[in-house]
């Protein structure tokens, strides 16, 4: 991806047009560029035209709802999604993150907040300096370079943050992490209990690397208390 | 079956009862009856055969020319042989003649008797009173049949009688007594058999009266039986079933105003349904519909308020009180909308296994800040271990915060207090501040909504007041309570208590209400 602009693109998908110049405005202000997008069923064309780095989706639109866009896009990319709502309602926060977006934001909110979030989105994790590159547990092996993880031969397409997320949990297998400690480590947050966020990741992931997903070998509920990596014996 | 609950085993029962009482009563005082005039009418003829039986031997005797001894002996054989041959007939009785004032324990002398009887058959009193009077005497006894050569086994036979004697007087002889003895085994046979007639036809009647009462009553409680459970599906929520209406008794008439009371509720749990959807539509629109101009507002807002030093004094303050209103305006929105969400009864509890201890660690950490504001400090006491409960910990943190922000808001920069303890069936969390105070009469009204204590002060502390009215509902929510005790100018104190099994009632509380 040599041709790709040096300047962030940011899609801003919402149909309030007041709204989507102000989200435009603080955006350009912070050095990203913007495209916006007002209806659900035009985002698919502009996002193959022109690929953004992040696309901010409101969930209630025209033509298209925000959650069917959240998996059209996935079904072609695994760049970060953040879900604008305007409902706190669970069902709704729930069926976007099942739908593939990453993390969501309640309308109405501040303006760091948005830009914290985003900026958490595009950054990449930084390679630890580890002896090795790659990490395998339980038959899945994590190239921490290419970002990639595979099971045998077969990659495993996994969102960034799924990546970050299993990463996370796979570096230190022993230790079991709080739900609070995965926000705070992979989303960013500080102060919050949004515990459901962390939730449908770990749903997501289980249902993308564990082989039967239902009894989960790799990502381990421990119960009252968080998740931990399943106990592999590193392989080299 | 619940037989101590129905109602058809109460009538049976009670049927049971009254039917024996008065069967019973019914059917002795007719055996009695019957056996007295059984009895009686055996004691009339007796007396009269036997008082003619006595002329006659009297008449025998006076007419017989007994000129020796052997003359009367030979006149008596004759009596008491008549008497005995005319035996074989069970209606006839036994004759025994004896002395007056004999009192061998034998029959001697100028005494005889049919059929081997004994002398003992006839009781001393009887005789006494025989010969106390001319008319007849009698008394129940029993004829004693003595062991005879024929029946060489001693063997004493004994037959229940009745026994009539009467006296007579011979001449040169002296007196003698005679005495008939009737067995009444026949007349006892009878009214046995009236006896047992009478005891089966009681038992088969209260048996047909118990068969009548359970095949009418079974009328009745099939319809009572069938509505009650139809009932019971109307309050499990199933509107579905109705009651047969058959005919136009007052059965009829229950089953028709209950399939018309069922028919109403239905239409108004539709009515209220129909309207908790609106609400809830509503809340839902009115939440987008302002939310995102809101958004906006908010963010043309901090850009100029970031920008507010480039600015004249006055707009840089405006910028500062714009940007501060928006947030007050946020707030209240947001719990405009909670409230509302609440009364529509559209919430719903996310229940988690969460570690109490350290979400009021971390609550504490959130609200550390504005504490500082005022000038306040936090103070936590909590168990060297985890309190393990379950709840909903998002509405847990806002219950949390709600408490720490109001104890913030009054506690005129003192020090305040958070406890958690953790009892058997609840956990609690106490927040303690030493600032204005609830007067008397407060502690209820705090959670009123959109209270407050001094209206024309208060305003100036923020807040919408709805906090501690929401957190209430919240902790409600959680089967839980939170209650409060104040003292004006000394503090006050609030207590939230979850319990650990939603679905039990709460009794347990962990802290004295008492400051």
């Amino acid at each position: 991806m040599g041709a790709r602009q040096l300047m962030t693109l940011i899609m801003v998908v919402d149909d309030d047009q007041d709204l989507a110049e102000m989200l435009a405005i603080v955006l350009t202000g912070e050095g990203m560029e913007v495209d916006l997008v007002s209806r659900g069923d035009q985002v698919m064309e502009v996002f193959r035209n022109t690929p953004p780095d992040l696309v901010l989706l409101d969930l209630m639109l025209p033509g298209l709802t925000g959650i069917e866009v959240c998996k059209l896009i996935r079904s072609e990319s695994m760049i970060p999604i953040v879900m604008l709502t305007a409902k706190g309602e669970t069902t709704d926060v729930v069926k976007g993150l099942e739908a593939g977006a990453d993390d969501y934001i309640v309308k109405p909110f501040q303006t760091n907040e948005l830009l914290a979030r985003i900026k958490a989105r595009l950054r990449r994790t930084s390679v630890p300096t580890v002896a090795s590159s790659k990490l395998e547990f339980g038959g899945v092996s994590i190239d921490l370079v290419a970002h990639e993880v595979r099971r045998g031969e077969k990659v495993i397409a996994l969102t960034r943050l799924e990546f970050d997320l299993l990463l996370a949990l796979a570096r230190e297998p022993g230790r079991v992490f709080t739900r609070e400690a995965l926000l705070a480590e992979v989303w960013g947050y500080r102060h919050s209990s949004d515990t459901r966020l962390v939730n449908v990741h770990i749903q997501r992931i289980r249902s993308k690397i564990e082989r039967d997903p239902n009894q989960p070998e790799l990502v381990l509920t421990v119960r009252g208390v968080g998740y931990r990596a399943g106990n592999f014996t590193e392989q080299r | 079956m619940r037989f101590t609950n129905s109602l058809a085993f109460r009538v049976l029962g009670t049927t049971l009862l009254l039917s024996t009482v008065l069967v019973a009563t019914l059917a002795s005082v007719l055996n009695q009856r019957l056996s007295d005039g059984i009895r009686e009418s055996k004691i009339e003829s007796a007396l009269n055969e036997s008082q003619s039986k006595l002329f006659q031997t009297e008449n025998r005797f006076i007419l017989a020319e007994i000129a020796s001894v052997s003359d009367f002996r030979d006149a008596i054989d004759r009596v008491v042989t008549e008497f005995a041959d005319t035996r074989g007939n069970e209606r006839n009785p036994e004759v025994a003649l004896l002395q007056a004032n004999s009192t061998s324990k034998n029959f001697y002398l100028y005494e005889r008797a049919t059929n081997q009887i004994d002398k003992s058959s006839i009781s001393p009193s009887l005789r006494a009173k025989v010969l106390a009077t001319k008319e007849l005497q009698y008394e129940y006894g029993q004829i004693v049949y003595a062991s005879t050569y024929l029946t060489p086994v001693a063997v004493e036979r004994k037959v229940p009688a009745l026994i009539i004697g009467g006296n007579f007087t011979v001449e040169n002889f002296g007196k003698f007594e005679m005495y008939f003895l009737y067995s009444t085994s026949p007349e006892d046979a009878t009214i046995s058999l009236i006896s047992r007639t009478l005891l089966i036809g009681a038992v088969a009647l209260v048996l047909v009266l118990l068969f009548i009462v359970w095949a009418t009553s079974r009328q009745v409680i099939t319809p009572i039986r069938g509505a009650a459970e139809i009932a019971e599906k109307l309050s499990a929520g199933d509107f579905a079933e109705r009651m047969q209406v058959e005919g136009a008794d007052e059965i009829a008439r229950l089953a028709l105003s209950f399939n018309e009371m069922a028919s109403a509720l239905q239409s108004q749990i539709t009515r209220l349904e129909n309207l908790s959807r609106v609400q809830q539509r509503f809340v839902s629109d009115v939440s987008h519909e302002l939310r995102t101009p809101l958004t906006t507002l908010k963010m043309a807002s901090d850009l100029i308020y970031r920008q507010r030093h480039d600015f004249d004094p006055t707009i840089s303050r405006s910028a500062e009180l714009l940007s501060a209103q928006l947030e007050r305006f946020e707030n209240l929105l947001t719990e405009l909308l909670e409230v509302s969400r609440f009364d529509a009864g559209v919430v719903n509890l996310e229940p988690e296994m969460v570690d109490i201890v350290a979400l009021v660690d971390k609550s504490l950490e959130a609200l550390k800040p504005i504490a500082q504001e005022h000038g306040s400090t936090f103070h936590y006491v909590h168990p060297n271990e985890q309190v393990m409960t379950v709840v909903d910990p998002r509405r847990m943190d806002r219950i949390l915060r709600n408490l720490l922000s109001n104890a913030i808001a009054y506690g005129e920069g003192n020090r305040i207090e958070v406890e958690v303890r953790a009892g058997e069936k609840s956990t609690a969390i106490a927040v303690r501040d030493f600032g204005i105070g609830l007067r008397q009469g407060e502690e209820t009204r705090v959670f009123d909504r959109f209270w407050r204590a001094d209206p024309s002060r208060e305003r100036t502390r923020g807040g919408t007041g709805l906090g501690l009215s929401i957190a209430q509902e919240d902790a409600q929510l959680h089967g839980g309570i939170i209650e409060a005790k104040g003292a004006y100018g000394k503090g006050s104190l609030f207590v939230v208590t979850i319990p650990r099994d939603r679905s039990e009632e709460l009794t347990e509380r962990l802290f004295p209400l008492t400051l």
